[in-house]
């Protein structure tokens, strides 16, 4: 079984070693090797994942890990080396992410992947833990904002992304992604705040 | 301090920061209490979310599908399924004539009649020339100008001008510059407006001289003059930033105002709005249709819109089209084309034969095999919903299992329609699908497959 690392922060700087294995691995698949594009693929999917995490729905999910490395095949030639490869990846991930969320090819169940339960035995802090079903509205809620949101939203405040990189990774300016996150962050509070499944988050004494 | 706190020192203290000025504030600000309240919430709710992944199996399945592909070739980027059963109509023959080369001719003469606004395109998401009148141009810094067709690229720190150009990005966004100097924006995209106007519908930021104006799927416009800059909003919200004092204030709509330069966001007049319209955001284009082969002046409509007369290029959406040519001198005609994306199309004056090239079939006996072989592997999808039946003895229904299958008989995608089944029976059909082994049809195909659901005797 296979468990989820603890650390929910989007790195974009990979450690050194792995770094000079992908460099060498990013000359060769530049270059066409399909073995190095294997190498690229086994050094970089989780990360890749966890990066489209609540970016893509659930069920989505497999599917643009997918799109993401053909992306990556396709562009890597454009690649010139003036930031980290892991820094170039991580643009490609979220343009593909942001790309996925307009193809609507055939409505079909909404598949649950079988994925490892994370369980994490310390006590919360607040002692709030999402059921499942709560889990589902929540990434329901998350659906309903516009992709563009949703991108600023997640990758901020569920991903600990920095406004800079995340204004670079989108392609706009800091004052656009803070902009987008005022109006995202407005529109799920009003959004959870109307589940009554969900409106206990909000109770509480004055601030 | 400010009647409100700013978003920053809102999650400040949601986040548990003490400060004692906010605090002060807080005891008398009864909307800044109940925004912190909702802070709070908003933070609860995100933190007790559980990350989902794939399984190792998942991971090995991508691999597996990724690395066929790359062995065999990655797709066009705009890929055109075909339905088993459904014929596909590729793009229409026509006269077999070799295009020469479009031309560019050097254009030496600056702008004088439109107004050279700076665009500002993503430097990720290519920008893309989708529609270019003969006199569309551009240049970088100070070198000459050039024509600009479609299919062309612009890239950071172009100058256009054209009395008629769109600029398109793979994302959706689209630029339209209009005789009169003014863009219309449907998306994404920056535009340093150096006189003129912008209409906007979507995410767009509009640097006007000291202003900046911002939006979140607003719809609204910014004209610049030479000492005046107005916004004016139709529905939405935009937030005007003052690049000198980094004052900001928010515009809801409908409403419009109007800055002297020079003067500060609070000292704007408030004025009835104006009458424009809002522009219209295509689908990505995606086939450039090349009318090079078709006598200059020939007047050129599709889908009842007229375009005018040659020469000129452009780009249409995937799909069918109806295209109306009239030579000059000569009777109209009509026809439609089918565009595949990638592919250039070349529009000639048609021959009296034309026909429509259906795509290929797939071969009857591969697919009689691979029918076979869905057959033979059948028990493994009817135990997915065993259990779901004897459950449910009363159930009956159908459920279309879809598979995309490549060229070598590899389930790449798995999806089912339908729902009378639960979703751990349709996420085993989906996982089982994948595994499939199927015999080779020569192309990649989309396949529906329909179980039928009984509790009858086998």
């Amino acid at each position: 079984m296979t468990w989820l690392d603890s650390q929910a922060t989007v790195a974009v700087q990979a450690p050194r070693m792995r770094e000079a294995m992908g460099t060498s691995a990013v000359d060769r698949a530049k270059a066409g090797d399909v073995s190095a594009f294997r190498e690229l693929y086994a050094t970089h999917h989780r990360q890749v994942t966890r990066q489209l995490t609540f970016l893509v729905p659930r069920a989505d999910l497999e599917d643009v890990v997918q799109d993401v490395f053909i992306e990556v095949f396709r562009s890597i030639k454009r690649f010139e080396g003036k930031s980290a490869f892991t820094t170039w990846l991580y643009r490609v991930t979220v343009h593909v992410a942001m790309k996925s969320r307009r193809k609507h090819t055939r409505s079909r169940l909404d598949i649950v992947e079988e994925v490892p339960e994370q369980v994490d035995e310390r006590p919360r802090p607040e002692d709030v833990s999402l059921s499942s079903e709560r889990q589902a509205r929540v990434e329901a809620l998350l659906e309903k904002l516009s992709p563009k949101k949703r991108a600023v939203l997640v990758m901020h405040d569920l991903q600990g992304v920095d406004a800079q990189t995340i204004a670079q990774a989108l392609d706009t300016n800091i004052l656009t992604v803070r902009t987008r996150l005022f109006y995202a962050r407005r529109e799920l509070e009003a959004l959870a705040k109307d589940d009554p499944a969900l409106a206990e988050f909000f109770e509480g004494g004055e601030a | 301090m400010s009647a409100h706190l700013s978003e920053e020192q809102l999650e400040q203290v949601a986040g548990g920061v003490s400060d004692a000025t906010l605090d002060a504030h807080l005891g008398q600000c009864i909307d800044c209490r109940t925004a912190v309240r909702s802070a709070r919430g908003r933070r609860r709710l995100l933190k007790a979310l559980t990350p989902y992944t794939l399984s190792d199996m998942a991971f090995r399945r991508v691999e597996a599908r990724l690395m066929e592909q790359v062995e065999d070739g990655l797709p066009s980027r705009w890929p055109a399924w075909l339905v088993w059963g459904a014929p596909v109509v590729a793009a229409a023959a026509v006269a077999l004539v070799v295009v020469a080369p479009w031309e560019r001719a050097p254009v030496d003469a600056p702008v004088t009649k439109v107004a050279v606004t700076k665009v500002t395109p993503k430097p990720f998401a290519t920008m893309v020339a989708t529609f270019a009148s003969p006199d569309a141009k551009v240049r970088y810094g100070d070198d000459a100008w050039r024509a600009l067709v479609a299919s062309d690229e612009v890239t950071s720190g172009a100058a256009v001008s054209a009395s008629r150009l769109t600029l398109a990005t793979l994302t959706g966004a689209r630029l339209v510059l209009e005789a009169d100097g003014a863009f219309a924006v449907g998306g994404q995209a920056m535009v340093v407006l150096g006189a003129g106007a912008v209409t906007a519908a979507g995410d767009a930021e509009v640097l006007a001289g000291a202003r900046r104006v911002t939006s979140v799927d607003a719809v609204f416009r910014v004209e610049r003059t030479a000492a005046e800059v107005m916004v004016d909003v139709a529905s939405g919200e935009v937030l005007v930033l003052d690049e000198g004092s980094s004052q900001r204030r928010a515009l809801r709509g409908p409403s419009r105002v109007r800055w002297a330069d020079g003067t500060a966001l609070e000292a704007g007049v408030t004025e009835a709005r104006g009458d424009w319209k809002a522009p219209v955001a295509p689908k990505a284009p995606a086939a450039r249709l090349d009318v090079g082969a078709l006598p200059e002046g020939t007047l050129l409509a599709v889908d009842d819109l007229s375009y005018g007369a040659t020469p000129f290029s452009f780009m249409l959406d995937e799909g069918r089209h109806k295209v109306q040519l009239t030579p000059p001198g000569q009777p109209t005609q009509e026809r439609f084309v089918d565009l595949m994306g990638g592919q250039p199309f070349l529009l000639a004056l048609a021959p009296p034969a034309e026909r429509e090239v259906e795509a290929p079939e797939p071969d009857a006996r591969a697919l009689a095999q691979v029918m076979a072989d869905l057959k033979r592997q059948t028990p493994r999808l009817r135990a997915c919903y065993e259990k779901w039946l004897k459950a449910n003895p009363n159930a009956s229904g159908q459920v279309d299992l879809v598979l995309v299958v490549s060229a070598r008989g590899a389930v790449k995608r798995a999806s089912v329609k339908g729902d009378p089944i639960s979703a751990e029976s349709a996420a085993c059909l989906k996982t089982t699908a994948k595994a499939l082994v199927l015999s080779p049809l020569g192309s990649e195909q989309e396949l529906e497959v329909p179980l039928v659901l009984t509790t009858g005797k086998r």
